[in-house]
C-alpha cells in the first residue's frame, strides 16, 4: 500500500510527474506537497503519467484537482496521460477534472504539446 | 461467510481495512478490479464516518462486516458517531475541491441502505460479484 512518485524536470519547462502504486487517503498527501514545490514559472508544463498507478481515491482525486486549479492560476498548465480502465472509470464517474486534459495514449499526449509548442512559436 | 472487526476512529486504519478486505476478495476468488472498487467503497465511507461522523478528539470504534453471498458482496458499517445519512447529501458538487466519495461510492454499487438503530449510524453496501 504505497505510492512512489517520480518528478522529471527538463530543460524546456516540461515537469513529468510519475506515479506508481496507490493514490489514497494515506499517500495523497505526500503527493500534493510534491506537486506544490514544483516551479510553475521554470516549468509551466506538468504531465502526471499515471500509466503504474494502479487505485486512485476521492482523496487522489482532489489532489489532482487541486494540481489543476493551481497550474491554472499560475499561468501553466498541467495534463494527466495513460490511465489504467480501473483509474479512469474513477476520473469518468467523479467528472472533476476535464477530459481535454486526460490523454489515453503518449501519442496522444505528444501530439497536444507539440502543437501547444507551435502555438508558442 | 460473513467477517467483522472493529477499527478505530482513525484514517491510518484504512490501510489495514485495505489489506484485510483484499485478503478476504482474493480468498473468494474475486476479480482485480473488482477488489480495487470494494477498497474505494470502503475508503470513501470510512473517510467520510471518520472526518465527519464525531466531534473533534473522540476516539471511538467503527464496526466493519464483511458478508460474502452467491452473488454478491456486503460491507456494513456502524457506529456511534452523530447521527447522519451519507445519503442525503449525494449530490456531485461541480467546480468545487471535494465532496466526491459518496457520489462514487453510490455509482460503484447495487444497493445502499442507511439506517439509525440503537444509536448507531448503519450503511450496508452490496455490490454484486463478477465472473473472471
Amino acid at each position: 500500500m504505497s505510492l512512489t512518485v517520480e518528478v522529471l524536470k527538463n530543460e524546456d519547462g516540461l515537469c513529468r510527474v510519475e506515479l506508481n502504486g496507490r493514490l489514497d487517503t494515506t499517500t495523497a498527501p505526500g503527493l500534493e506537497a510534491k506537486l506544490n514545490a514544483i516551479d510553475l514559472k521554470t516549468h509551466p508544463t506538468q504531465v502526471i503519467d499515471l500509466s503504474s498507478l494502479d487505485y486512485i481515491s476521492s482523496a487522489g482525486i482532489r489532489v489532482l484537482f487541486k494540481a489543476k486549479k493551481r497550474a491554472s492560476a499560475g499561468k501553466a498548465r498541467l495534463v494527466l496521460v495513460n490511465p489504467k480502465p480501473s483509474v479512469k472509470k474513477v476520473f469518468d464517474i467523479v467528472k472533476a477534472l476535464p477530459s481535454e486534459s486526460i490523454f489515453q495514449t503518449m501519442e496522444e499526449l505528444d501530439r497536444y504539446l507539440d502543437k501547444m509548442q507551435k502555438a508558442v512559436e | 461467510m460473513r467477517v467483522e472487526f472493529s477499527i478505530a476512529n482513525r484514517l491510518d486504519e484504512i490501510v489495514r481495512v485495505h489489506s484485510e478486505l483484499t485478503t478476504l476478495l482474493e480468498g473468494s476468488g474475486c476479480v482485480q478490479e473488482l477488489i480495487d472498487e470494494m477498497c474505494l467503497i470502503a475508503e470513501e465511507v470510512l473517510v467520510n464516518i471518520i472526518s465527519h461522523g464525531f466531534e473533534p478528539n473522540t476516539e471511538a470504534e467503527i464496526q466493519f462486516l464483511f458478508d460474502d453471498q452467491q452473488d454478491h458482496y456486503a460491507l456494513e458499517f456502524r457506529d456511534c458517531g452523530i447521527a447522519y445519512n451519507p445519503l442525503e447529501a449525494d449530490e456531485r458538487p461541480e467546480g468545487k475541491v471535494g465532496g466526491w466519495g459518496i457520489p462514487l461510492v453510490v455509482e460503484l454499487c447495487e444497493q445502499v441502505d442507511y439506517r439509525f438503530e440503537s444509536e448507531q449510524n448503519v450503511l450496508r453496501l452490496t455490490v454484486a460479484k463478477r465472473e473472471k
